[in-house]
């Protein structure tokens, strides 16, 4: 009986381990699973082979949205570009999109899914986040095939080389704008939340560094770093640690799902705290999932879907149609731009061959939701934010909240 | 601070407790550790989400959630671990791994059905919460531990007080006898699992209400924890899984005040092996060779 | 009253009972004797359900077939069984056990009745009420095997090995009380290994060899068989 007992106990502990470090790991859709997608509109009776775009990206798990709005904004791309007429004299675009579930296993193999289809010239979204995004981008390099994430801010993934591109802030590009944020919102005690991850690790020490550089001339200090795993459901623990050190600020290093949760509970607790998010937050599921307890938290983003820009309309006009009135992303926005700029260096090169995109990629530009978008010598997308506070519900953007990053340290002394 | 993670510790060491003797009640019946257990309750917690939004009433939505889950959780046993029984060369393993395997096949269900993203869930025990000296009670925090103790009493009439509970200890026992004594087994074990199933969904509902969150790896988690607190109890017996239940909950959230959030749900597990390198057969379990 | 004909019962491929035919008449103490392994106790649970029967086999209970009944259905129909190796409930108290006998019964009335019946039967148990039966000697643990099968308020007690392991007055006071629960009309089929106290008290007996009625007869006629006397009686 006890041999039994043991047995089933290390089996549970070890399924436990297993479901807690990869959710996505019980989804009934594999990999093989794929979602093509076509125009229906052929042109004309031309019979040309069409592009093929590939996409990696978590369609289950605790990361899904970010995965379904990528697909969604490459889809909006596509069915743009299509109806203009498509690319290289009338190829239509389409694109294969397979689930990596958010972990770096699945994510291999789907990258090597993608290299091995000779179809696939490009790759306008790769894994969501840094963590999947270094596992993908050196094989993406080797194979020669042009990936960009839409997503990853690791100072290493744009670094792997020539191949790999990121259409997002870095590290250091975002952090300059979180430090702004307690600064902007007049915190005095602020408390930083955290994921234990490789990003809420790297952030959290980023966020720390500039601190001990300006913290004695900026008017907020940290008096708190609290730290959870991802899957926790239960912020009680942090939330009494917060409040213990007497935090009228919180900052979180984590996607919008966690800080749903978090922002709920704690509003219990304490009504009054300001919260600021990152950009992994600006997304309207976390209005939907936080309700009341996400009213004035403070978070900033690349896309300001109100924008007055007439290419960010286009693609907020067309997405909502197409997605039942939803609201796009960053990511979606940034993959939306992806395939622009993918588009235009086939056009550039006049070929849709891996080999002519990764040299016309270098020197491609595109006015799209980014503005004139194009990569810097090490394949990162140059970027502006704008900071936005939810009220009733909405992102209302906060005008000239956000200084240059020398403009702020300048403004400090 | 410390007084506020013990009163944080006991509700959810509650929650903890209502699954924990979820796994004591089948344990006790079948010897059996119900590793589907898991998911029957976040079936049972969607089962509340589809129901309520299906607004015929909130009480009456939960009411059928009850009863579907227990349904979910008979039919496991009628349809899988019932004709395991009545095969002869099955063992503890066979029972062990088709529960694990009707674990994977809800999960994947709920998957299909309800997606893998997190989903809301309201909270209907929202009125603000209550400072008493520097600990605060959240009212929803209220609530669960009423409920919960209000379900451990109820689930404790049944088993010590009706008749049916009085048969569900003798099966417990020693099931020959039952058996000759005239106790139905297969009527008792349908109603074990009848009533655990109701648990499950009852500690999925207030889990799903306090953090106003809904997903298929909700029950992961809180399932892996809720066992460790049975086994640490001693599983089968119903005072201790609540014990066991409170203990990890409490540990739990002390280990965070001293050591941070990163130590979490190791906890449970710690103080797992460390009891069971003790008292082998946990805190209050009886050894096996009182079975006669 | 119990009408057993072609029993046959199997545990996998080990044939344990072979064409086995008993019959117990109302009122009568019917006992089944031989040495260990002849297949006593698996007739008894054939009996009572517990275990099932090979075809062909049929067990009649005051004219109906209950063959294929489960264990508390043929309880309900007024057979009840104390156990080989008593079988208590070690866990629960002396009046739960009790409690558990009256398990397919539901009018408290007649169910307080017979705790007042079984109490008088054995005055040790009411002392021990509240005890938990795990607690109790192993004279006492019989008597609350005992008492448990009388509890359902039977029509016909089974009673397996009732003597094992007792001292020899506490065996002498069992089968006397035996006796007292026959003579208050239920009928009684006793199994023993100590063929000479119950063919005493027997009207008739059985005598089983390998699974298979070797003799059959009254109990003086049994007794008196020199075969039977050399076999299970010592010799004398
Ligand atoms: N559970 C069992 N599995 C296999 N064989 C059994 C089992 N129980 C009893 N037997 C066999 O059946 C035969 C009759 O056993 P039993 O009815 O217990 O005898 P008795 O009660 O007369 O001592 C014996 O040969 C015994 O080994
Ligand atoms: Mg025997």
């Amino acid at each position: 009986m006890k041999k039994a007992l043991s047995l089933v106990l290390a089996l549970a502990i070890a399924l436990s381990l297993v479901a807690c470090t990869s959710t996505g790991t019980t989804t009934t859709t594999t990999s093989e699973d794929q979602t093509t997608a076509t125009t229906e509109q052929a042109t004309e009776t031309q019979n040309l082979d069409p592009i093929v775009l590939g996409c990696s990206g978590p369609l289950t798990g605790n990361n899904a949205q970010f995965g379904e709005n990528a697909l969604n904004g490459i889809m909006v791309a596509i069915e743009e570009i299509n109806a203009d007429g498509g690319l290289l004299g009338g190829r239509m675009l389409e694109v294969r999109s397979y689930d990596d579930k958010g972990t770096g296993e699945e994510g291999a193999s789907v990258a090597e899914l993608l290299i091995s289809d000779e179809d696939v010239c490009a790759v306008p979204s790769a894994a969501y986040g840094s963590s999947v995004g270094l596992v993908e981008a050196p094989l993406f390099q080797e194979a020669g095939l042009v990936a960009i994430s839409n997503s990853a801010s690791h100072p290493d993934f744009s670094a792997t080389g020539d191949c790999i591109y990121r259409n997002n802030l870095t590290e250091a590009g975002e952090l300059q704008y979180a430090y702004q944020m307690p600064q902007v919102v007049g915190a005095k005690k602020l408390g930083i939340v955290s994921m234990m991850s490789e990003f809420g690790e790297s952030f959290t020490a980023g966020f720390e560094a500039l601190q001990e550089q300006y913290g004695d001339k900026v008017g907020f200090e940290i008096a708190c770093v609290s730290w959870f795993t991802d899957g926790t459901v239960d912020f009680a623990p942090n939330i009494a640690e917060l409040i213990n050190a007497g935090c009228d600020t919180i900052i979180f290093f984590a996607e919008y799902n966690n800080f749903a949760s978090f922002a709920i509970q704690y509003r219990k607790l304490d009504p009054n705290a300001q919260f600021i998010g990152l950009m992994t937050c600006y997304t309207p599921d976390l209005v939907n999932l936080g309700g009341d307890s996400v009213e004035g938290v403070y978070l900033y983003s690349c896309l300001n879907p109100n924008s007055t820009n007439p290419e960010v309309q286009k693609f907020v006009a067309a997405y909502k149609a197409k997605y039942d009135g939803a609201e796009p992303d960053f990511v979606a926005a940034n993959a939306y731009d992806s395939v622009k700029i993918i588009a235009a260096a086939i056009e550039q090169a006049g070929s849709a061959d891996r080999e002519a995109i990764r040299e016309a990629i270098k020197t491609a530009h595109v006015v799209c939701t980014a503005g004139d978008l194009s990569f810097d010598a090490n394949g990162d997308a140059v970027k502006s934010v704008v900071m936005f506070k939810i009220e009733n519900g909405q992102f209302i953007e906060v005008e000239g909240a956000f200084k240059l990053w020398d403009e702020f340290v300048a403004s400090l002394s | 601070m410390f007084l506020q993670q013990i009163i944080n510790g006991i509700s959810i060491g509650l929650i903890y407790a209502l699954v924990s003797v979820g796994y004591s009640l089948i344990f006790g019946v079948l010897r059996m550790m119900n590793m589907a257990y898991a998911s029957i309750l976040t079936v049972g917690a969607h089962f509340c989400l589809s129901l309520v939004q299906a607004k015929f009433g909130f009480f009456p939505a939960i009411i059928v959630a009850l009863v579907l889950t227990g349904l979910v959780s008979v039919f496991f046993d009628v349809s899988m671990l019932a004709p395991l029984r009545k095969k002869t060369g099955s063992d503890s393993v066979t029972v062990l791994i088709t529960a694990i395997g009707f674990n994977y096949i809800l999960l994947n269900l709920c998957l299909v059905i309800w997606g893998s993203e997190r989903k809301p869930f309201q909270n209907v025990f929202d009125f603000g919460s209550l400072q008493v000296g520097s600990v605060i009670f959240d009212s929803s925090q209220i609530v669960i531990m009423a409920t919960a103790l209000v379900i451990l009493a109820a689930l404790t009439w049944v088993i010590y007080g009706s008749k049916i509970g009085l048969g569900m200890r003798a099966v417990q026992q020693n099931t020959k006898a039952a058996n000759l004594a005239g106790v139905n087994t297969k009527v008792v074990i349908t109603f074990s699992f009848f009533i655990s199933g109701i648990t499950a969904c009852i500690a999925g509902f207030l889990i799903a209400s306090y953090y106003q969150l809904i997903y298929p790896t909700m029950g992961v988690a809180l399932g892996g924890k809720a066992f460790a607190a049975a086994v640490l109890g001693g599983i089968g017996v119903l005072h201790g899984s609540v014990i066991g239940g409170l203990i990890v909950g409490i540990l739990e959230c002390v280990a965070v005040y001293f050591f941070g959030g990163g130590v979490r749900d190791a906890v449970a597990y710690i103080i797992l092996i460390l009891v069971l390198l003790l008292v082998p057969s946990g805190l209050f379990g009886k050894s096996e060779n009182t079975k006669v | 009253m119990l009408n057993v004909t072609n029993l046959n019962t199997f545990y996998g491929n080990i044939h344990a009972i072979k064409d086995i035919n008993l019959e117990v008449k109302q009122g009568e103490i019917v006992t089944i004797v031989g040495s260990n392994g002849a297949g006593k106790t698996t007739t008894l649970m054939s009996i009572c359900g517990v275990l099932r029967k090979a075809r062909g086999s049929k067990i009649e209970f005051l004219g109906e077939d209950i063959t294929d009944l489960s264990p508390c259905e043929i309880v309900k129909r007024g057979i009840s069984v104390s156990p080989e190796g008593r079988e208590i409930f070690p866990g629960l108290s002396v009046s739960d056990n009790l409690k558990l006998g009256a398990f397919t019964r539901t009018n408290a009335a007649e169910i307080s009745d017979s705790y007042e019946r079984v109490y008088a039967l054995f005055p040790r148990l009411k002392e021990r009420e509240k005890q938990n039966a795990g607690t109790l000697s192993g004279g006492e643990q019989q008597m609350l095997a005992i008492g448990r099968a009388i509890m359902s308020k039977p029509k016909l007690l089974l009673l397996d090995e009732p003597s094992m392991g007792l001292a020899p007055n506490l065996v002498k006071m069992i089968f006397k009380l035996i006796k007292e629960i026959n003579g208050q009309g239920v009928t009684i089929m006793l199994v023993e290994q100590n063929a000479s106290m119950a063919l005493k008290i027997a009207n008739r007996g059985y005598i089983l060899e390998t699974g298979r009625v070797k003799f059959c007869d009254s109990a003086e006629v049994l007794r008196t068989n020199n075969e039977v006397k050399k076999a299970y009686l010592g010799g004398k």
